[in-house]
């Protein structure tokens, strides 16, 4: 059983459509990293899924309750963060995490939240006075309340110092460990690569790509660098064998499909130059988005 | 529901709004009384019978109460956490009224009381006329009822906290003005005395004589139109509070 299946979910602002029959599932304990460029629907899917936003068709499950405008149970062990978290200014930190405990999570599970998300050095201050970083702490904190199943969490890096994202992507780890599914969405995309077990990229509305990290970053683009001692001569050599190369700053660059690595090889030693140094450079998450979106402009 | 009741309460309890206006009854009552005694500007009697007079502060308290209630949350961002959970927007809402419903018995305690002690201490008698003081409370809840359920109505349209709060205030000014200018055309046509701004002297109606000459109503028309109007706003404020993105 998915955590959350999202069927053909489609949303129209007016005329406008925003989301074009929008489908993916989470598995129980995985993390689904949404990505695509702003304004590409993101944020109106998490809405969507915690009723903040009216969808106009699809279906959303949740723990395989489907959600209704007239129920809304499945959201029972849903923990959400989305767009800036959203305090009660006027009250402790403290206070905003006992507000929405629903009675189910003990003083002792607060504190252990607390000290998870570290807001407890500051959890007595009221929220006001809270900087970027302590109130999206402050707001993981509260999306961690009530044992949810599954987390939703929006931008949830933004503002945080180095050593507050990666603690923040230690526990996302941990929960999920722990069995809870997260979907989340950052435009830290070398921070989402770090934990995302799956990536759904969302363009204009749609989603354009959607698989496993692991074949999402083995695609065609990666390339393998080259230095040799006579460059000019070692490309026209790879060349010769119909390979993909160019000069870039003072290295081959060779296009990596297949066994290029192996050919290239085969070519430099048979024409007789030396290898200085031999690298491959995988694509990273960002280079393969804007793979991906720039395909998708092309496609259109 | 009761999660999302107790949860309202639980803001309200650590917020000012209920100290604040507390007090502010308190020390109206005592002012009140302090001056009537002194200067004779009312009888024990009509003092406790009137509760000091903080009927129109209490009008205004719950204008902003009810303006803010709801457009606060959009304003901060805070709906998104009261909306995103497994309650539906209709059980959001109603624990909204019962708030403010709550705030408003709150408040009629406290004057009450600040009205008693002020009695005690200025007019030293602790009698009290409770059919007067009923029919009073009675007339002047209605009269809030109303006007609350606009103001609610209103928070709901407006984008910020401080607009609602502008737009309640100046809404039951206007609301005044317009009823006065009314009641002019309603000596030519008849059916206009059913519009919403007639039934704003539903308070004046109920407590003095002569008034349904001016509003062409009976009381009964008067307390049931006063009802049916304030569910017709607050049904319009729910219907929008349940179509309205975050």
């Amino acid at each position: 059983m998915n955590t959350l299946e999202i069927k053909n979910l489609t949303k129209f602002y007016g005329r406008t459509k925003a989301l074009h029959n929008v489908s993916f599932d989470i598995k129980p304990g995985s993390i689904l990293g949404l990505i695509g460029p702003n304004g590409a629907g993101k944020s109106t899917i998490m809405k969507s899924i915690v009723g903040l936003t009216n969808y106009s068709s699809g279906s959303i499950l949740v723990n395989n309750e489907k959600l209704k405008k007239g129920s809304r149970k499945g959201l029972k062990n849903v923990g959400s963060m989305i767009e800036t978290p959203a305090l009660y200014g006027h009250m402790t930190g403290i206070q905003n995490l006992k507000l929405f405990n629903n009675g189910s999570t003990s003083d002792a599970e607060i504190k252990q939240i607390m000290d998870e998300t570290q807001i407890s050095s500051f959890a007595n201050r009221k929220a006001k006075n809270y900087s970027l970083g302590m109130r999206q702490r402050l707001g993981i904190a509260m999306a961690l309340l009530n044992h949810p199943k599954l987390l939703i969490l929006d931008e949830p890096m933004n503002g945080l110092d180095p050593q507050s994202t990666h603690d923040l992507r230690d526990l996302l780890l941990k929960l999920s460990k722990r069995g809870i599914s997260i979907l989340i969405s950052s435009h830290l995309l070398d921070e989402l690569a770090r934990i995302a077990d799956y990536y759904v990229v969302i363009n204009h509305g749609k989603v354009v790509k959607q698989s496993d990290a692991q074949s999402f970053l083995s695609s065609d683009n990666a390339i393998i660098k080259l230095n040799t001692s006579d460059n000019a001569a070692g490309l026209k050599a790879i060349q010769s064998i119909g390979l993909d190369a160019h000069i870039v700053d003072r290295t081959i660059e060779v296009k990596d499909k297949g066994t290029a690595l192996n050919d290239s090889l085969k070519a430099l030693v048979n024409a007789q130059i030396n290898i200085n140094n031999v690298q491959r450079q995988q694509e990273d998450l960002e280079e393969s988005l804007l793979n991906i979106l720039t395909k998708d402009k092309g496609d259109k | 529901m009761l999660t999302l009741l107790r949860q309202e309460l639980y803001k309200q309890i650590h917020g000012k709004f209920y100290i604040g206006w507390g007090m502010i009854m308190f020390i109206f009552a005592m002012l009140i009384g302090w001056a009537s005694n002194k200067y004779h500007i009312m009888s024990g009697e009509t003092y406790m019978t009137r509760l000091s007079g903080s009927i129109q502060i209490i009008l205004i308290a719950m204008i902003v109460f009810a303006s803010t209630i709801i457009s606060n949350e959009f304003s901060s961002g805070t709906i998104k956490n009261l909306l995103s959970r497994q309650y539906s927007r209709m059980q959001v809402f109603i624990s909204k009224l019962i708030t403010i419903l709550l705030m408003y018995i709150y408040l009629i305690v406290v004057t009450f009381i600040s009205t008693f002690i002020g009695r005690m201490i200025f007019f030293n008698s602790g009698n009290i006329i409770w059919k007067q003081l009923g029919t009073n409370l009675g007339a002047y809840s209605l009269f809030l009822l109303l006007i609350a359920s606009a103001a609610l109505l209103i928070s709901n349209i407006a984008k910020s906290s401080g607009a609602a709060i502008g737009i309640g205030v100046a809404f039951i000014f206007a609301a005044q003005i317009i009823s006065t200018l009314l009641q002019i055309l309603i000596s030519h046509y008849n059916w206009l005395k059913w519009n919403p701004f007639n039934f704003i002297n539903v308070n004046n109606q109920l407590t003095m004589n002569g008034m349904d000459k001016m509003t062409l109503l009976s009381n009964n028309q008067m307390i049931i139109g006063t009802i049916l109007y304030s569910i017709l706003f607050i049904f319009v404020a729910g219907f929008i509070f349940k179509k309205r993105n975050v």
